[in-house]
């Protein structure tokens, strides 16, 4: 096989058919997508360049763009908040080895696998203003007078969309920072233990440096995660109530497919893309670490 | 071996790779032959249909039949296959083939603006020359039914039926009540509250479909600026925060405040709404007239020889009787079409007598065509409905039609969120805004 591997011929051979994948599904797509930002087009009738032009309306004139914008800072916040410390204390509490550590890995896990259509219907349900489950519980508590339609009143729609993706995405994160957890020698926590180092200082001083570099890739994921999202929005609002839960990638669809204003969805696309490359480079900068060899 | 095993395997690879490339430009590379093969060869031409529909639309039945009917009798040799979309579906396939340059040789499409980026782009065929080739055809139809079809004095699509917006009421729950069908709009606002005090939730009607809320705001902007707010919109004398619009929103906001809606009807399915006038426990349902097929179908309703149908009065009483509608059920043929002449041939059937009676008789469609109407045949809403639009005095098509999608879907979002409580006036403010900028995009 080193034979093989050692002539560069073959290895471009064994290259070429992904490679190619990734040229047309991925590289010209996205070179072809910057180009027709730049043009007023509808894809069928020749485009007309207008430069900068698309760019320029969406940061000055377009409000729903904002809106569009604001939410999904508020689902990064959201996200992070959930799938960071959140996630990495129950990553930590199951690490210790509590009673049915397996059993509740299972089970933070198990929403990632229902799939995310299902999920907004069921929560689509619980958030019903008729017979939903979250304004009987409110009820029941006593905090009847907060019941409403949640989905459908445009100050906590968004909320009741992100409040979704946290749970749905709590586990995986978990399960990544707990299998990052699992790749740190015994001794070191041994070692701490006969020093007298609390379950704290073992976390702050040997878990959390050592499993940082996991944290950053964790830390991209969630951010282009959460900023390109999509799939709860479509399901349970559409975007609405008038654009209320309107994110960046459901304006980009609605631009585009509804009101055939392919440049213009081309150009939320382009910024979407250069927001995901900047969270990368700033987790980058604020998980500085270097390579672990145990 | 292991070498000869390694190129083997890459060859395969690469191979399989430019298969799949290459298989999918085999479908069109036989478009030079065209027309001139239908005629002589025994192979039938394969055409296809795209339309939008679901399975428990009662239409779709009906137009299934009008393709198997097609299939089995027609003389040009053709075999029409029959693709049906949920509507939010179907919009988004229709524009990316359309982009794509693959849209099936007939196609269902709205008028005005919707089907206009598509003529404008040349993708669509011009069926007006195969009408005016055809006399019996084309004077089959009524006056006008192609003016929103018609762009550059051209037509493109046939129209199958005609929509008006109407107010369906129980006449059970009328009757119990000492109810009479409303001539004022203050007697419609009168009858609103006569039945809220009673109990009974007056007007069904869902808010996440933006158009449904919409639709009554424009019905009662109609009644209160007349053809003219309309008309102005078009030409560009009226603007989207006109007064009449702002009223009208006002109007519907001030029904929500009194709860002449379900509860929870911001949220609410459009199928549940209707289902609650069906089930009897709304007195009142505004929608289109395509909604009668549904409202007196046996298997759901249970207030099937209870609905009965009005116009809804105008704010202005000079207004009465201009009501939102336009033509529905519109067909077009697809410019990359192989033969455009086999497909109109079945477009020709769909018009046909036989089956504008049977749309008109059992799903309350109104016929585009010159056709005697047997009275005795038609439930009695649909017999309502005919009388309104015998009367009608002006159509305002819906505005996300005239307006395509841009303003008109808009226009449509600000509605729902003047429901949802937004003041009227500044909404309206930012669709107009949106207008200005919207067009250059």
């Amino acid at each position: 096989m080193n034979k093989v591997m050692e002539n560069k011929k073959y290895i471009l051979l064994f290259v070429l058919p992904a490679f190619l994948i990734y040229l047309c599904f991925s590289l010209i797509p996205i070179i072809y997508n910057f180009i027709i930002s730049m043009y007023s087009t509808d894809l069928m009738s020749p485009g007309i360049f207008v430069g900068l032009k698309n760019y320029i309306s969406l940061f000055t004139q377009d409000d729903i763009f904002w809106q569009a914008l604001g939410n999904n800072m508020l689902m990064v916040i959201g996200s992070l908040i959930a799938h960071m410390p959140l996630a990495l204390l129950f990553a930590n509490i199951l690490f210790n080895k509590i009673k049915g550590s397996r059993f509740f890995q299972t089970v933070f896990f198990l929403p990632n696998v229902i799939s995310g259509v299902a999920v907004g219907l069921m929560w689509s349900f619980m958030y019903n203003s008729q017979f939903g489950l979250v304004n009987e519980f409110l009820s029941l508590i006593g905090l009847g007078r907060f019941s409403q339609d949640w989905l459908a009143n445009p100050k906590t729609a968004i909320f009741a969309i992100i409040i979704v993706v946290m749970w749905q995405y709590v586990g995986y994160h978990m399960i990544i920072q707990l299998a990052a957890m699992k790749n740190i020698p015994s001794s070191l926590y041994e070692a701490a233990e006969i020093d007298g180092a609390s379950k704290w200082k073992q976390f702050t001083n040997i878990t959390l440096p050592l499993i940082k570099n996991v944290l950053r890739i964790d830390a991209v994921l969630i951010i282009t995660g959460s900023l390109k999202y999509y799939d709860l929005v479509a399901v349970m609002t559409g975007g609405g109530p008038n654009h209320a839960t309107e994110l960046m990638s459901s304006y980009m669809y609605y631009r585009g497919f509804r009101t055939l204003k392919y440049g213009y969805a081309s150009a939320i696309g382009v910024i979407l893309l250069a927001l995901c490359v900047l969270s990368l480079v700033i987790s980058n900068i604020a998980f500085k670490s270097e390579d672990i060899q145990y | 071996m292991k070498r000869f095993f390694t190129v083997v395997l890459s060859v395969l690879l690469v191979g399989s790779l430019l298969v799949a490339c290459s298989s999918s430009n085999s479908g069109t590379s036989n478009s030079g032959t065209s027309n001139s093969a239908s005629s002589s060869s025994t192979e039938p031409v394969e055409l296809t249909m795209m339309y939008n529909g679901t399975a428990t639309d009662p239409t779709l039945g009906l137009v299934e039949g009008v393709v198997s009917d097609f299939n089995e009798n027609n003389t040009v040799n053709a075999k029409l296959t029959l693709q049906a979309y949920e509507n939010e579906q179907y919009k988004t396939k229709l524009t990316t083939l359309m982009a794509a340059n693959s849209v099936p040789d007939i196609f269902f499409t709205w008028e005005l603006d919707y089907l206009r980026p598509f003529v404008e782009a040349g993708k669509v065929y011009e069926i007006g020359k195969l009408l005016d080739a055809d006399p019996t055809w084309k004077d089959s139809f009524q006056s006008g039914v192609f003016d929103p079809v018609t762009y550059n004095d051209k037509v493109y699509a046939v129209p199958h039926a005609k929509s008006i917006c109407v107010m369906f009421y129980n006449k059970k729950i009328f009757k119990d009540n000492n109810l009479s069908i409303p001539t004022t709009y203050e007697e419609f606002l009168n009858t609103c509250q006569t039945l809220k005090d009673k109990g009974i939730t007056p007007i069904a009607m869902a808010a996440p479909d933006a158009w449904i809320p919409a639709q009554l705001v424009q019905q009662i902007a109609d009644g209160i600026g007349g053809m003219k707010i309309y008309n102005g919109l078009l030409d560009g004398s009226v603007k989207w925060n006109d007064p009449a619009y702002i009223e009208a929103g006002k109007e519907v906001q001030d029904m929500v405040n009194k709860g002449y809606f379900p509860d929870g009807f911001l949220g609410m399915k459009s199928a549940n709404s209707t289902q609650l006038f069906k089930d009897g426990e709304t007195a009142m349902y505004f929608m289109g007239c395509w909604d009668i097929a549904t409202v007196t179908d046996k298997s759901t309703s249970s207030i099937v020889d209870d609905v009965g149908a009005f116009a809804l009065p105008a704010k202005n009483p000079q207004n009465n009787n201009i009501l939102v509608g336009s033509i529905d059920q519109s067909l077009a043929i697809s410019a990359n079409s192989k033969n455009p002449e086999a497909a109109a041939a079945f477009i020709k059937l769909f018009g046909s007598q036989k089956y504008q009676e049977e749309f008109l008789y059992k799903t309350g469609r109104l016929p585009t065509t010159k056709i005697d109407i047997d009275k005795t045949k038609v439930s009695s809403v649909t017999a309502d409905v005919l009388d309104i639009s015998s009367k009608v005095v002006g159509l305002t098509p819906w505005l996300d039609r005239a307006f395509g999608a841009g303003e008109g879907v808009e226009f449509n979002n600000k509605c729902q969120a003047i429901v949802g409580g937004k003041d009227p006036a500044s909404e309206f403010n930012a669709l107009q805004k949106f207008a200005e900028t919207n067009s250059d995009k």
